[in-house]
């Protein structure tokens, strides 16, 4: 049981990462991003393919996470700006033709089998009372926690603060002269480091794909949902809960049906708080 | 039949998430009697042109176009949900694979094709109102996610129900025939008798009141109470509705098919979904026929390509939703304004003038 | 709490029972007492309700429209309980209202707006208009003349097909009193329908809702800041203080009320306004 809560959590850090990415990226710029985790897919697989060519790790992992980074800034400028004033459903739209688009360019260039992120301690285990203990694990667990610490400092520094001013109002932000489109840009590649970051600690544990970005952003996307979209910490915990339940009834349930038992949780979280579980109750409209 | 005018695109940014350009179609006043016959008249032709698709046109377009037809009734439920309801709820295509399943598994008992199309209608049009029911307390984002969780419990059941359903390695369907015609032109002529009758109906009844209430509860939210309308009763209609038409497109779907398996329903059905209501165009009359007949077209012309065909159907999405946010309807009624330019003018200067003197 | 003094109202209104009577209404968001021991009857003819920001009026009007539920207390609409109902309920049963800021259906026409408040008037199902039943298209006919019809009373019959939201601000909140009043009230809550509306658009307001009135047993509740426009249609006011009703009667006379004038403008000058 302890076994399968520690996968839990290894697996949980992933959606809770990814889950930031989106939060960050919806609260700054107001987009529910479809494309996040192809994107940090893209960055990862740019490192996999340094990785393997001989460069050492640490280098690669920098170059990754440079990559996510500006690969978000660029669809940004590109692709979302001037569909802002549209409403959530084109971006959210958009998102999905460009997951669709680099899900397949993946597969073009690199094609589909599974990957992974070759790290200096992969394969290394630690014998903690009897638990067996992954170094990848600890590395995830460990990096999972201090990208959701360094998050939520980050919004607490100035330009943190102007980006929740900016989610709480935009007109308003835009009054007192907050520069919302360098806003945007900042939580967009902020938002490509979390979830190359993400998908970065998934391949050093296990294999990535074209196909495991799928569930991937979606767990994600429901993480930011148990956050109620705002929320750092619901999203974070909401994310860790998620990866739990999913590992719990893969192990004693059946693989096949993680997904659903896992999002029917979820489901039972929201009709019990529609707000996501860290808002209390509010009323709609009046 | 009154007329559909101008779809005025707002470009009004709200905090209801479906709340996008193109809105539905602003109803000018029913006085142009004759353009209402002309417009009658061409869909009479339209309909004769598509009966005669199957003495025409080879078995492969035969199947491009009933596979249209089906996609545009089951977007036609989904758009009414999404689109004029204003809730995004994701168990569509589950709510679909319950049409193809039930028709088949009935068939399998001995019930009639043709009957099993209004069973497996009544029946997932229940269960679609139950699905609904998180509604009650969930909107936007989260009712998406709630009715997503609902929808992959179902297909998650058919993978289960193994003595049934046959379990994730699928059932075949029993083909229905028409007197005198082979199995596809049958499959093709019920899709069409049953999509023509939805499209009227579903229109018919959307642009008088019952189209007025749901557009009320979709932008008054819970206020639409001051209405005299429950706000939840209509949300729950959307989804019974939408629940109905997706079963029966299912079943047309998996007459089509002649063999349906899970995999078939999960979200690489309720994608292309997303994408045909709202590159139709979300809350109009014909974007579910735009825009199944753009997505079916997009996936069979860059067919064989392999990555390169995602990569071709992702990036047309991408340009479509940049050019026409507002979805291809939205084409229509500038191409439509453009040709009436000279009439609108007219009428734009003269209720210019009257402002002035207001 | 000083009681409604009916003698001042004009004869023939104060003759009426009152269309709806709040007795003895508390409300409070947690912990916060918004509105105590509020007893109001509003009888047949225009009444208003006015007070300095904050004082709870339009509360009031969300637990007579069946949004709020009083903690105490009890709304009677024509002397039957309705506390519970729900706002479609209430609506069904006469009560129309408008909002502060105009909530219409933005691409929809004028006259489309408008027929959204007839709901309890059709007399045929959704069913019967799905088949296009005759009933079903005298209903529609008939009710689409009365928007129209009501559009031209309120001088806005020029433009009967524009989309709301091409409209004016000042228009749309008179589209939506003519959606109001389509549902045929026999209580109308008209919620600062004035804010924001050039001098001939009130002009317009008042003669179509004195027009409407004329000929009908209806009672009108005005929540309103601006007092001439009170004092123009209203027989009778109340003056809403902090949740409390301190001081009703005819305009004239309680607009020159001490506490009345204290109330008001120590809270104008508190709020900086």
């Amino acid at each position: 049981m302890l076994q399968t809560v520690l996968s839990g959590l290894e697996s949980g850090s992933w959606f809770a990462l990814l889950g930031l990415a989106i939060v960050v990226v919806m609260k700054a710029a107001d987009v529910p991003n479809f494309a996040m985790a192809e994107i940090g897919l893209v960055a990862t697989y740019v490192g996999t393919v340094l990785n393997a060519a001989g460069i050492s790790f640490w280098p690669a992992v920098v170059v990754t996470l440079v990559i996510g980074t500006l690969l978000a800034i660029v669809i940004d400028l590109a692709l979302m700006r001037k569909l802002a004033k549209h409403g959530h459903f084109p971006l959210l739209l958009m998102t999905i033709g460009l997951s669709l688009a680099l899900n397949a360019l993946i597969g073009l260039i690199w094609g589909h089998e599974p990957r992974s992120f070759t790290a200096p301690w992969s394969g290394n285990h630690l014998d903690v009372g009897g638990l067996d203990v992954s170094w990848a694990q600890v590395v995830t667990i460990v990096v999972g926690a201090l990208g959701a610490i360094g998050i939520t400092a980050f919004f607490r520094s100035p330009m943190g603060a102007q980006m929740r001013a900016v989610a709480e109002n935009r007109e308003t932000a835009r009054l007192i002269g907050v520069n919302a489109g360098r806003l945007s840009a900042i939580a967009w590649g902020l938002g490509g480091l979390i979830a190359s970051t993400a998908v970065m600690l998934q391949a050093q544990s296990t294999l990535v794909s074209t196909h495991s970005a799928a569930s991937l952003i979606i767990y994600g996307f429901v993480a930011a949902t148990m956050g109620g979209f705002v929320s750092l910490f619901g999203t974070f915990a909401g994310g860790l809960a998620l990866g739990i339940i999913q590992q719990v009834v893969g192990t004693y349930i059946s693989t096949s049906a993680q997904f659903a038992v896992a999002l029917l949780a979820v489901f039972l979280v929201l009709m019990l708080r529609p707000g996501g579980f860290t808002k209390g109750m509010r009323l709609r409209d009046v | 039949m009154s007329e559909p005018g101008r779809a005025t695109a707002t470009t009004t940014h709200t905090e209801d998430p479906t709340m996008v350009t193109a809105g539905a179609e602003a109803v000018t006043e029913p006085s142009a009697h004759a353009v209402g016959r002309t417009k009658g008249l061409v869909a009479v032709v339209a309909l004769l042109l598509l009966f005669a698709a199957p003495f025409v046109l080879n078995s492969y377009l035969l199947f491009v176009l009933n596979l249209t037809l089906v996609y545009a009734v089951a977007t036609l439920g989904f758009n009414l949900l999404v689109g004029w309801s204003g809730q995004i709820g994701l168990a569509h295509a589950a709510l679909f694979a319950i049409g193809a399943y039930g028709s088949a598994i009935a068939m399998e008992q001995g019930v009639p094709f043709l009957v099993t199309i209004p069973l497996v209608g009544l029946a997932a049009g229940g269960l679609a109102v139950l699905i609904g029911f998180p509604a009650i307390r969930l909107t936007g984002f989260f009712l998406a996610i709630a009715t997503l969780a609902l929808g992959m419990a179902i297909v998650e059941l058919l993978k289960g129900a193994r003595a049934v359903t046959g379990g994730g390695g699928g059932l075949n369907v029993e083909v229905f025939t028409l007197p005198g015609i082979n199995g596809s032109a049958s499959t093709y002529f019920v899709t069409l008798a049953v999509a023509a009758v939805a499209f009227f109906l579903v229109r018919r009844s959307l642009i008088g009141r019952f189209g007025r209430t749901l557009q009320a509860v979709r932008h008054l939210g819970q206020l639409s109470g001051s209405l005299g309308v429950s706000a939840l009763r209509y949300r729950l209609i959307a989804f019974g509705l939408s629940g109905f038409i997706a079963a029966v497109a299912g079943s047309l779907y998996g007459q089509l098919q002649t063999f349906v398996f899970p995999a078939m329903f999960e979200m690489n059905l309720l994608v292309p979904m997303l994408v045909m209501v709202f590159v139709g165009g979300a809350g109009s009359h014909w974007g579910p026929l735009i825009g199944a007949a753009f997505a079916v077209v997009l996936i069979e012309l860059f067919q064989d390509l392999g990555d390169l065909q995602a990569i071709a159907y992702g990036v047309v999405l991408m340009v479509a939703i940049a050019v026409l946010p507002g979805g291809l309807v939205s084409l229509f009624a500038t191409f439509r304004d453009s040709r009436l330019v000279g009439r609108l003018l007219a009428r734009r200067t003269a209720s210019e003038r009257s402002e002035v003197r207001a | 709490m000083t009681p409604m003094d009916t003698s001042t109202a004009t004869p023939d209104s104060a003759a009426g029972h009152p269309v709806v009577e709040l007795d003895g209404i508390r409300m409070s968001f947690g912990g916060n007492v918004v509105l105590d021991d509020v007893t109001l009857p509003v009888r047949p003819g225009f009444t208003g309700l006015i007070g300095p920001n904050g004082a709870g009026k339009t509360t009031c009007l969300n637990v007579i429209s069946g949004y709020l539920r009083p903690d105490q207390g009890d709304v009677r609409l024509g002397g039957r309980s309705v506390v519970g109902g729900s706002a479609h309920q209430i609506a069904r049963l006469g009560v129309s209202r408008t909002f502060q800021t105009p909530r219409l259906i933005p691409h929809l026409s004028a006259t489309e707006n408008v027929l959204t408040g007839a709901g309890r008037h059709y007399r045929g199902g959704h069913l019967s208009e799905l088949f296009g039943l005759p009933a079903a298209r005298r209903d529609e006919r008939r009710l689409r003349g009365q928007a129209r019809d009501l559009l031209e009373t309120f001088g806005l019959g020029e433009h009967p097909g524009r989309a709301a939201s091409r409209f004016p601000i000042g228009s749309q909140k008179i589209i939506e009193v003519a959606r109001a009043l389509l549902n045929e009230p026999r209580l109308l809550l008209l919620d600062e329908p004035a804010a924001g509306l050039g001098a001939e658009d009130v002009d317009r307001l008042v003669t179509g809702l004195t027009d409407w009135a004329a000929d009908r047993d209806a009672a009108v509740l005005i929540i309103e800041h601006d007092l001439e426009l009170i004092t123009r249609l209203c027989p009778a006011v109340a003056v809403l203080h902090f949740g409390r009703i301190i001081q009703s009667g005819a305009p004239a006379d309680v607009l020159r009320d001490p506490v009345v004038v204290e109330a008001y403008l120590g809270a104008d000058f508190a709020a900086g306004d």
